[in-house]
């Protein structure tokens, strides 16, 4: 299962597959606090205006089946980790996460999940300490189009152009090689 | 909070395994746990494992002592709250969340000091004139509260926005973080309830006195009173007012202080106490005129988020903490979506995204 772990990674997907987190196949769940961000009030205006059409779609993975043993755990490891102020070592700064973000982790870390995020502070964290890589949002669109579960068209176009115009986060250089070899045109996205 | 790697010795003796096994379980090598022993802190998913496998909390592989990294706050209260344990606790806890980020910061290594031989009210005006020359502020005129914030930007102190939980009960409050110097501001204070305690904070910043068991004394707070007094108000603008004022009926009064106030931009509350330098048995019950003089004027918090362009939000927000707002843009790609809100006082991850598009533009 990928759990996606932050509302940018949910909303680049899920106007190209809306029943992500419906459909098993997809194999995708997410978290309650991840829901309640996309739909909580927002202070300012939001390049994603259109959300509210998809609230019937985004499905979290219910608390009892997240909260056990190990996640308690695991939580309190990750707190003691960024409270004693622990390096990245990809930037040589001290991470810096959120309480919301460190109940994700928590949750990847003590379940058997693959992450997906865009997050670089929250990607570095959880393979620095947890050894899970992240997969990006393009890794799980080339997958579902190599599993034929998507059939690339010239609509899927426009909502990967809006990623640019959203400044969504760059996608990994060897995933958008694999998108042009499969989807057979240019990549239109970040 | 120090790892305790000796605690793994300890902790496997007490449970009847040894290290070598401990090692077996969690399948690394002996010399790795050694190594955790000697001092080195093992990676997340070693510590859940060690946690399981000896059958403890966590926290205990680390040490339980305060940080002292980040000074107790030092409050404005509003104005009859008390300061108490549970204050004090929520503010710590409050300024915790920017603990790491202030780590992750450059130290300002050149702010102002001030040092005076003698606490009395000579030091004090001199301290006064010294702030006021710092925003050439113009002479007999009190302080405003854009005045007051540039103020602060001229001493390296760092203000950050936040509604107050519910039992903090200040408008402000100062304290250091890795050595930054930050003021906390309650987002639902009005802007002349402000002028005042920025200054008072600004005078405990600059004199860098080191509280005793956490806290000011009664003659160091009543001394920063007397400066952000002699500051906020001039002495040629006290006397102008009193003059004005005397012999007038109390509603007359009343009137007139209004009207100052009210072009001047501060509180009628603040002038009289200025004016009872002056004339020590001049009293006047202005409670209810300040109140409505308030309502002519914002909330912090309502100018910061007087529309919904995240773009209008960093700009003022520049205008009032510029420092805060470079650390931010200098740490921007080290900081996730949700911290970045969490760090302004938002509780939304998509807000955060909308700021870090317009603190990647001030970086730039």
């Amino acid at each position: 299962m990928h759990i996606l772990c932050d509302t940018c990674s949910v909303l680049m997907l899920i106007r190209i597959v809306p029943d992500m987190f419906i459909d098993e196949k997809y194999e995708c769940v997410t978290t309650n606090d991840v829901i309640h961000e996309i739909y909580r009030t927002t202070r300012f205006k939001s390049k994603y205006p259109w959300r509210d059409k998809y609230k019937d779609k985004i499905k979290a993975i219910p608390e009892s089946k997240i909260i056990n043993g190990k996640y308690l755990i695991t939580y309190k490891v990750i707190q003691s980790i960024i409270q004693r102020g622990t390096i990245n070592t990809e930037t040589d700064k001290v991470f810096d996460l959120s309480r919301v973000d460190q109940k994700i982790a928590a949750c990847v870390a003590s379940h058997d999940y693959y992450i997906t995020t865009v997050d670089k502070g929250l990607k570095d964290f959880i393979f620095q300490q947890f050894d899970k890589p992240n997969m990006s949002p393009l890794y799980l669109l080339n997958k579902w189009i190599n599993m034929g579960f998507l059939v690339w068209n010239e609509n899927f176009r426009t909502v990967l152009e809006d990623w640019d115009k959203c400044k969504e986060a760059p996608q990994p250089l060897n995933d958008i090689e694999e998108f042009e070899r499969i989807a057979g045109c240019k990549y239109p996205g970040p | 909070m120090d790892w305790l790697g000796e605690n793994i010795k300890i902790m496997a003796k007490s449970k009847k395994i040894s290290i070598a096994e401990v090692a077996r379980l969690l399948q690394v090598s002996r010399q790795t746990v050694n190594d955790w022993i000697k001092g080195q802190v093992p990676k997340g998913n070693h510590l859940v494992g060690l946690s399981s496998i000896l059958g403890v909390d966590p926290i205990e592989f680390f040490s339980k002592e305060a940080s002292d990294s980040i000074s107790l706050p030092a409050h404005r209260t509003r104005r009859s709250a008390k300061v108490n344990a549970i204050m004090d606790a929520d503010a710590l806890e409050l300024a915790k969340e920017y603990e790491n980020f202030f780590r992750n910061c450059p130290e300002n290594n050149l702010v102002p000091v001030v040092r005076v031989t003698e606490i009395n009210e000579k030091s004090a005006l001199k301290i006064a004139k010294d702030l006021r020359n710092f925003v050439n502020v113009q002479d007999g005129i009190p302080i405003d509260y854009q005045e007051a914030f540039s103020l602060m930007k001229h001493l390296g102190i760092k203000i950050i926005f936040r509604y107050f939980p519910e039992k903090i009960k200040s408008y402000a409050f100062y304290t250091k973080i890795h050595g930054h110097r930050v003021v906390f501001v309650n987002n639902s204070t009005n802007v002349i309830d402000l002028i005042f305690q920025l200054i008072h904070e600004s005078v405990h910043a600059i004199r860098d006195e080191v509280p005793v068991d956490g806290f000011y004394s009664n003659e160091e707070e009543k001394f920063c009173d007397m400066v952000a007094n002699f500051t906020q108000f001039p002495d040629v603008y006290v006397d102008k007012i009193y003059k004005h004022i005397d012999g007038q009926t109390i509603g007359a009064q009343i009137n007139t202080l209004k009207l100052f106030s009210k072009d001047n931009k501060h509180s009628l509350f603040g002038i009289v106490e200025s004016i009872k330098k002056i004339n020590h048995n001049f009293k006047l019950n202005v409670g209810g005129a300040d109140t409505n003089l308030k309502k002519e004027f914002p909330l912090i918090g309502d100018i910061l988020f007087s529309d919904s362009d995240p773009r209008n939000f960093v700009e003022r927000l520049n205008k009032l903490s510029p420092l805060f707002v470079s650390s931010l843009a200098g740490q921007i790609d080290n900081i996730t979506d949700r911290k970045l809100a969490e760090l302004l006082g938002l509780d939304n991850g998509v807000d955060g995204k909308e700021l870090r598009n317009e603190l990647l533009k001030v970086k730039d």
